[in-house]
Formats: structure tokens, sequence, C-alpha cells
């Protein structure tokens, strides 16, 4: 009898220190998320359960997305654009093919800069009416045609806004009814149009330097250091207001849903002559640029590297912001990448696109449409923001 | 001997130390003793209610600001008024708004004003009569002009009269009379006397004064809960309270004083007087900022420029009242030189967003507020 009691406690010790031993053996489980309290650097295994947050660190998120998202992107924005206006420089002192082809060159990776921050749509952004300045669309050939005739003209009038920017270099530079020779021999012939040239790459230089220099010198320390309630006029709010709006009105509607016809009253008449780049007769490639660009934004990921920090969506999934069955981050980052997928089963011209394959163009409609809710009515109400696109001051 | 000496000590040492006095030594207590040498830890300290609500100490209320609130009235219905002649309205007439400004006027609304021998117009700029001069030029102008079958009664310059007049006088007659003539004063005021008991004025003059300068921030007692609708109140409410707290600043640093006052903790006054001061000159200055950021805004929006000029003209007529505060962040004469900027071409400065920034900037300068001219 008491030989059995012994012989039962050694098996229970045996089977004790087996599984001891088994547990050892394991590869070591801990928080992995770099941006928990406790995050176990010896962690093999990802338990995420056990990460601990505290209070979300409000102030990290927006230094992060700050320094390591907005200022590196204005800058890269004000870089491309002095490249921009050096390459016309030359072109305008030597008009030759190469260096027509130098400054398409140029507009182009300087308006995928633009995308990248268009939807950093407050602050010193709105105080310099940037978006206003650089991309309308669709522009006043009138206009400009008059102001190169005239040789005389304010560019900083609200007036000339549709006959500057982009998209004025986009009718200068792709010309209808002209090929690349000619295009050359337009310059070397009429120098109020190389000197309007010149003014359009300045303004926007000048822009650019403006609202970058701006954020650096004045407004980053007061939007990362923040850490108030939500309330309009906070950086949150902020944030997700300029988000919103021009995601909604600019992208969604301007890049897509105005040239579907989706806004054209009764009639839904599609209208391919409003889509961004109508001259150069590619416009895809930028309004992937701009989803790209809040995506990495949203989710609090690098400008210049896939390094991923506190974003957005880290605030949405503290305050366990769901959609569904899923997180509400990602909800959205599956949205914005069925975005990107209809958008690349696309074809450029966009405007002969909108004609030929009109069902393709509006199933991408319909998934820039279903972000539109995701963000202005999940997101804000998660963050407990308020929208506030327009002044309510009142009287 | 020796320990004669030693008892003599300690006798002396056990009489000194109970002669020093003991009491509280914080001048800011309500108990607070001169005489004290010692302090006891005794200090009581008066308290700061959530509302304007201040009783004497057998329960009769001694806060009244009827007077600011009579003058909120007219101007709330002289605004009125002008803005009925908008939106192909009836043409204004000139006694009606020269009377209304003086209050020789017997057709308020709230008939209670008709010769309450208050107005707006003695109250205005400090007795500046060049400043009472041109709100009366503003409203001989206003009703010469014939009324827009759409949109804004305006000059043919761009200027909105009655945002002139309405926004001008907040400024030149609301914030002047706070700022430079209640405030300004305060310490000088009597605190002792009851001003007159047998007509339910219960209160010290200093008291009095204090409240003056409250109703001309707002006429409620429970800012924000009510006194949100109009004026000084309403604006310190919106995007002046997320950015510059200005509501909850001014509200609160009101009641401060006031209860100090009450509790005769006089030292506490000048630093809350102070405090209003400065936060009503960064609301004047931050709405003249505010409605030009506007004025950029609604030009991009592409509003008609009808609806462009009353954002201007609303930004116009605070930065005139720049200088009507205490201590101005601008002078009259540099106030001048920047709405003459506007003047030289209204609708052209409207605009251009780089002449807009360079004016904002002026000002966002002088009033310290860099770090919030992009959001106002």
């Amino acid at each position: 009898m008491r030989e059995k009691v012994i012989g039962f406690q050694l098996k229970q010790i045996a089977v004790f220190i087996a599984v001891l031993l088994v547990s050892f053996s394991c590869r070591k489980r801990g928080c992995m998320d770099p941006n928990a309290l406790n995050t176990d650097p010896n962690a093999e295994i990802a338990d995420n359960s056990s990460c601990s947050y505290g209070e979300f660190d409000k102030p990290e998120m927006l230094s992060n997305v700050c320094d390591n998202y907005i200022l590196p992107a204005y800058q890269d924005f004000n870089n491309k654009n002095i490249a921009l206006h050096q390459v016309a420089l030359s072109f305008s002192t030597n008009p030759s093919l190469e260096g027509l082809t130098a400054v398409k060159d140029s507009w182009i990776t300087a308006l995928i800069s633009w995308q990248k921050v268009s939807f950093l749509d407050f602050g010193p952004a709105d105080y310099y009416t940037l978006k206003n300045q650089v991309n309308i669309y669709p522009i006043d050939t009138n206009t400009i045609q008059n102001n190169i005739i005239l040789g005389s003209y304010d560019l900083n009038l609200a007036s000339n806004n549709d006959a500057k920017g982009y998209q004025a270099l986009d009718f200068l530079l792709n010309l209808p009814g002209t090929n690349e020779e000619n295009l050359v021999d337009y310059f070397s012939n009429n120098t109020n149009a190389t000197s309007y040239l010149l003014d359009l790459t300045e303004n926007l230089m000048l822009l650019s330097q403006n609202v970058y220099d701006e954020w650096v010198n004045v407004y980053s320390s007061n939007f990362k250091s923040n850490n108030n309630s939500n309330a309009q006029g906070s950086p949150i709010s902020n944030v997700v207001n300029g988000l919103c709006s021009y995601y909604e009105t600019y992208i969604r509607k301007g890049k897509f849903g105005l040239p579907l016809g989706v806004f054209n009253s009764f009639t839904q008449e599609e209208m391919p002559h409003l889509v961004e780049c109508y001259y150069y007769g590619q416009s895809l490639p930028f309004a992937k640029a701009a989803i790209e660009g809040m995506s990495d934004f949203i989710n609090g990921v690098h400008f210049d590297s896939p390094e991923n920090r506190l974003g957005l969506d880290d605030y949405m999934d503290f305050v366990g912001a769901t959609h569904g069955s899923n997180t509400l981050s990602t909800s959205i980052n599956n949205q914005l990448e069925a975005i990107i997928n209809k958008i690349d089963a696309l074809n450029d011209p966009l405007s002969n696109e909108i004609l030929a394959n009109k069902p393709s163009v509006e199933e991408a409609y319909t998934e820039l449409q279903k972000l539109v809710p995701y963000l202005k009515v999940d997101m804000t109400s998660a963050l407990g923001v308020l929208i506030t696109y327009q002044d309510n001051d009142g009287d | 001997m020796k320990s004669k000496v030693l008892v003599l000590i300690i006798l002396c040492s056990v009489v000194i130390t109970g002669c020093k006095k003991k009491g509280c030594m914080d001048p800011s207590a309500t108990n607070y003793n001169s005489e004290a040498e010692k302090d006891n830890g005794s200090c009581e300290y008066y308290t700061v209610p959530t509302d304007y609500i201040f009783y004497d100490g057998i329960g009769n209320n001694t806060v009244s600001f009827s007077g600011q609130t009579a003058r909120m009235n007219m101007l709330s219905e002289m605004t009125t008024y002008l803005k009925s002649a908008n939106n192909g309205g009836a043409q204004l007439d000139e006694t009606t708004l020269l009377t209304m400004y003086d209050n020789s006027y017997t057709g308020w609304m709230d008939q209670t004003l008709v010769d309450n021998g208050k107005q707006l117009k003695n109250k205005t700029a400090l007795n500046d009569a060049a400043i009472w001069g041109q709100f009366e030029a503003w409203m001989t102008e206003a009703a010469s002009a014939s009324p827009p079958v759409d949109g804004y009664l305006q000059a043919a310059s761009g200027h909105e009269w009655t945002q002139l007049i309405e926004k001008g006088l907040m400024s030149a007659c609301f914030a002047s009379q706070m700022t430079a003539n209640y405030l300004d004063g305060i310490m000088e005021d009597d605190n002792v006397q009851i001003v007159d008991y047998q007509n339910d004025k219960f209160y010290t003059e200093m008291e009095h004064h204090w409240d003056e300068a409250y109703g001309y921030f707002t006429d409620a007692t429970d800012y924000p809960t009510n006194g949100t609708n109009r004026f000084w109140g309403k604006y310190a409410n919106n995007t002046l309270e997320s950015l510059l707290q200005s509501g909850s600043r001014i509200s609160e640093a009101f009641r401060t004083g006031r209860a100090a006052i009450s509790a005769g903790i006089l030292i506490d006054v000048p630093e809350q007087a102070s405090i209003i001061q400065a936060e009503v000159k960064r609301m004047v200055a931050g709405m003249a900022i505010h409605y030009l950021n506007a004025t950029k805004q609604k030009v991009v929006d592409g509003e008609s420029q009808n609806t462009v000029n009353h954002y201007l003209s609303e930004a116009w007529a605070f930065i005139y009242g720049i200088p009507f505060c205490k201590n101005p962040d601008m002078t009259y004469a540099t106030v001048e030189g920047l709405l003459g900027q506007i003047d030289a071409d209204f609708e052209g400065f409207s605009q251009s967003t780089v002449l807009i920034n360079a004016m904002i900037d002026d000002i966002a300068a002088a009033s310290g507020l860099e770090a919030y001219k992009n959001d106002l």
C-alpha cells in the first residue's frame, strides 16, 4: 500500500518534469508587437494577446506620422519641384528634344510626389490653399493661352488657379495637335510660352517650399506634442478631416466619379475630358500613387522605408474599432487593396477606358465608394472625431 | 552657577517660542493673519464656483450686468435690422440706425430698452468721437445704398457695412469696455462699501465693475451651457475654444477674480484681470486670422464675390478692432496701414493667397499666434 503511494507520487513527478521539459524546449512566446509597452525582444512566437499598451500614446503616433511620413514626404515634394524647375530652366535656355523629355519626366515625378502629400489637406496645406494652386482640373486652356499671348499675369490670383499647376503643365507639355519636335519648335519660337512654363514650375517650387518650411519651422512641434482630446482643431481631428474630405472629393469624385459621369445629374453621361492629365493620356499611375500614399500614412509606414510604426490603424485597433467580423483597420486595408486591384485592372488612357470599358471603371468606382463610410463614419466615430468640412462659425 | 545659567537659557527660549504668534501666513488665504510669525497650517481659501453666481453672507445675489445685456440686445436688434436689407430686402433708414446707436430710438422690439439710459455710442472707443463718427458714417452709407436683389448689402468696393458695424462694435464697444475700462481700473475700485442696500445693490463697486466686464463677454451666468449664441461668448466657444481655449480660460478667470474680490483677497485679482485682457486680445486677432483664412477658402471653393466680400468684411472688422483692446498688439496707425492694403483693392486682395497670408503673418506675429495661424 505504502509502496503504491510512493509509486504514484513518482509517476506524478515524472509527468510534471516532462511537462516542464516540453514547455522549456518550446520556442519562447511573448509579445512581439514593437508598439507595445512590453515588447519581448527574445520572443520567437508572437503571443500578442499578452501585449499591454496602457494609454494610447497619441504624441508618439503623431510624432511617427509627422517625422517619418509627413516631413519626408513634403521634403520629397519640394525636392521634386526644385528639380522640375531646374530642368525647365535648362530647357528654356537650350530647347531640345532631350530637354523636353527631361521636363516631362520631372513633371511626372513631381506630380507623383504631390499625390503622396495631397491628402494631408489641413494646416499649412490649407493655409497656402495648396491643392487649389497645384493640381486643379479641368484647366482653363483659354486663360492659359491668353496669359501666354499677353505675357502679363499674376499667378497668385485665385482666378489663375485653373491656369497653373501640374495640369496646366500637362496641357503645355502635351499640346494637342503637336508632336514632340513641333513642341520644341513652339517653345523655341515663343518666348512668352517658355516664360509661362518657367513661371508655372517656379510657382510650384515656391508653394512646395512654403508648405514644407511651415511644417518644419512652425507647425510640427505643436502637431506632435498635442495630447488633447480629438475635438475640432486638434491634430487628430485635422488629420482625419483632411484625409476624409480629400479622399471623398478629390480622389473618389475628382479622379473617377466626375469623369465617369456619376455626378452628372440625371443623364450620368460620361465626361472623359475631366480625367487627371487628360492631354498626357495617363491618369492611373497618379490615382494609384495617391491611394498607396494614403495606405502608408494610415498604417504609420515610413515615407522612404517599409518600416511600420504607430499610425491611425493602431489607434483604431487600440480603441477596439471593428467592422463586421474584422477590425476596422483590417477592413480599411482590405478595401484599399481592393481599390488598387481594380485600378490595376484598368488601362490608360482613362478617358478612353471610361467610354470603351465603362463597367470596369464603374467597378473601380464602386470599390472607391465603399471606402468612404469606413473612413467618414466608422473611423471618425471610433476616434471621436467630428466631421467639420464646413466652417461652423456661421454668420 | 552653571546650572542656574542653563535654567535661564531654557526659560528664555521657552518664552521666546511662546511669544511667536501663530496663524495663517499665506496672503491668498481668507484667514491670512498679517501679524502671524509662524504658519500653523490653518490657511483657508475661497472656492471658485463653476457658474458665475455669487451671494453675500446672507444670501443676496450680488451679480448684476443688466446694462451690458441691454447693449448686447441693442446690437443684436441693430444687426438684425441691417441684415434685413440683404437678399432683396427693404432700403435701410438712416435715422433708425443712428438713433439705435445712441438709443434715442423708441421702436425697439424689446421695449425695456426704450429710454433705459444705456447706449452703445457713448461706450464706444472710450469716448473717442472720431470713432463714433466712423460708425455713424457706415450707418449713413448703408442706408443710402440700394439693397441687392440677391446676396449681402455691400458697398461698390466690397465692404459690407453690417459686418463692419457689428464686428467693429464687438471690439470698439464690448472688448474696449471690458478690458480697457472696467478691468483696467479695477484695483482703484472700492471693495468695502455696499453700493445701495436699500435698492438691492448688494455689491461693492469693485464687484459690480468686475460683473459689468463679464457682462460684455456673455449674458449667461452658466457659460458655456448658455450664452454662446452671440458676440464674444459665441466666438470664444467655437474655433477659438478648440485652439486657444478662449472660452474656458476667460470664463474661469472671470469666476476666479470675482471669487477673490468677494473674499477680499485682492492680491489675486490683477492676475485674473491680466489673463482676461490677454485672452481677449488673442480672440480679436484670432478671429481676424480666422476670417482671412475663410476668405481664401471661399475663393478656392468658387463662392460668389459677394460671399467672399462677406468673409473679408468680417476679417476687416476684427482687424479694425485690434487697437481697442487694453495694451493692443497693434496700434491704430499700424492697423490703418493693414486696412489700407485691403481698401486699395478690396476684391483684388481677396483673390490673392499671397497678400492675405502676408497680412495673416503680420497679425500672427504681433499677437503671438504663429503656431495657430494655419488652423484658425
